[in-house]
C-alpha cells in the first residue's frame, strides 16, 4: 500500500474508476510502460462493468451500485501499487535509469558517428578504386562530408535530445534522470567531433572522432555547441515539464 | 462488505489462479468470484488487483489469454498453459510444506530453535 505521502497518493476527487486519468497518471508515474497500463486499464472498465451489472442486480440504483462496484474493485492505490510493484510490467527507464537516460544516449552518439565514418570511408575507397589513379575526388563528395559533419556534430546530439524529452514526458519519468541524461548527452554531443579531411591526388585523407581542448578557439568553440545543444534539448523539456505540471496535478 | 486482505497475500493469488484454471479457461471477473466462492471470502482482495497477477503469469509462460466475444461482450479469457501446470505442481507442494509447517507451530509440536 502506498503511503499516504507518496506522490501518488492523490489528494484529489475520489476515486471515479478505471476511466479516470489519474488511474492512468498514476501508472505511467510509477514507471508502468504504456501498453500494459493500457490493457490493465481496458480489463479494469471491462470487470467494473461486471460489478455494477451485479449490483444492480442485487437491486441497488445505479449510483449506489456504481459505488459498490468500485469499492470493490479497490482504491486507487491498491490498483497502482499492485501493477507498479511488479517489475516485469516497468520501462527500461524506470528499472535501469542510468543505463536508459546516460549510458544509452552516449552509445546512440557514438555509434551515429562511427555509422557517418564508415559510410564516407566506404564511399572514399570505393571512389579512388573506381578511378584507379590518385584523383581528386568529385565535388558532390565534399559535399556528402560536409553533411556528414554536420549530421555527427550537430543534429545527432539535438535529436538525441528530443528523443530523451518524448520518452521522459510519455513516461511521465521523474525529472532528474532526463535532466542528467539531456545534460550529459549535450556535453558529450559537443565535445566529441568528428572531423574529416578527404584525399586528394597528392595526399591522404583524415578521419576522427574525438574531442580536442588545446586551445582557447576550441574551448570557445565547445561552449557555444553546448549552449546551443541545452538551449534546443533542455529549454523544450523544462518548458513542457512547466506546463504540463498543472494538466497532471488537475488529473 | 468484508475488508480486503492486506497486500493480497505474496504467492497466494498465484497458486489459486493456477489452482483454478486448471478447471477450465477463465475470464478476471470469473477468477475473482471464484476465489472469494471457494475461499468462503476468506481470501477476499481489491478485485482490481487480480490482474497484474494474470498479466504476470501470462509474461512468464505459465497461462495463455485470449480475446473471445461472447454473449456480445468482448472478454480476456485466460487458460493454464503445460508450463503453468508444473509452476501448480511446485507451488502445491511448496504451500503443503509451509502450512505444515506453521501449522506444527502452532499447535507447539515443534522444537523450534532460536540459534
Amino acid at each position: 500500500m502506498l503511503a499516504s505521502s507518496d506522490p501518488l497518493s492523490f489528494d484529489g476527487p475520489a476515486f471515479d474508476g478505471p476511466s479516470s486519468d489519474r488511474l492512468w497518471e498514476a501508472l505511467l508515474q510509477g514507471g508502468v510502460a504504456r501498453r500494459p497500463a493500457r490493457r490493465y486499464l481496458a480489463e479494469l472498465r471491462e470487470h467494473l462493468d461486471d460489478l455494477i451489472a451485479e449490483e444492480r442486480q442485487a437491486a441497488a440504483d445505479e449510483r449506489d451500485a456504481r459505488a459498490r462496484a468500485l469499492a470493490r474493485l479497490g482504491s486507487l492505490d491498491e490498483l497502482a501499487g499492485a501493477m507498479i510493484a511488479r517489475r516485469e510490467f516497468r520501462t527500461w527507464s524506470a528499472k535501469a535509469p542510468v543505463a536508459t537516460w546516460l549510458i544509452a544516449p552516449s552509445l546512440a552518439l557514438a555509434a551515429g558517428a562511427a555509422l557517418a565514418m564508415v559510410g564516407l570511408v566506404a564511399t572514399a575507397t570505393s571512389l579512388k578504386q573506381a578511378t584507379g589513379a590518385p584523383a581528386d575526388l568529385p565535388a558532390w563528395m565534399h559535399g556528402l562530408s560536409a553533411g556528414a559533419v554536420v549530421f555527427s556534430n550537430t543534429l545527432l546530439p539535438v535529436m538525441l535530445g528530443w528523443a530523451l524529452v518524448a520518452m521522459a514526458v510519455r513516461q511521465r519519468s521523474p525529472s532528474r534522470w532526463p535532466i542528467l541524461g539531456i545534460v550529459l548527452l549535450a556535453v558529450v554531443g559537443a565535445a566529441a567531433q568528428l572531423n574529416v579531411t578527404l584525399p586528394s591526388a597528392t595526399a591522404h585523407g583524415e578521419i576522427g572522432y574525438s574531442a580536442d581542448f588545446q586551445s582557447l578557439a576550441q574551448w570557445t568553440s565547445y561552449s557555444g555547441r553546448l549552449v546551443l545543444n541545452l538551449a534546443l534539448t533542455l529549454f523544450p523539456y523544462v518548458a513542457l515539464s512547466l506546463w504540463r505540471a498543472p494538466r497532471i496535478r488537475s488529473a | 462488505m468484508a475488508a480486503t486482505n492486506p497486500s493480497f497475500m505474496n504467492g497466494v493469488p498465484e497458486l489459486l489462479v493456477l489452482r483454478l484454471l486448471r478447471n477450465g479457461e477463465m475470464y478476471g471477473y470469473q477468477i475473482v468470484q471464484a476465489i472469494r466462492d471457494e475461499t468462503g471470502e476468506v481470501v477476499n482482495l481489491g478485485e482490481g488487483v487480480v490482474y497484474p497477477v494474470l498479466h504476470a503469469l501470462e509474461k512468464s509462460g505459465a497461462i495463455t489469454a485470449q480475446r473471445r466475444a461472447v454473449n456480445g461482450r468482448s472478454r480476456i479469457y485466460y487458460a493454464l498453459s503445460p508450463a503453468g501446470a508444473s509452476r501448480l505442481t511446485e507451488l502445491t507442494d511448496l504451500w503443503a510444506r509451509v502450512t505444515g509447517a506453521v501449522q506444527q507451530v502452532l499447535v507447539g509440536d515443534a522444537h523450534v530453535s532460536l540459534v
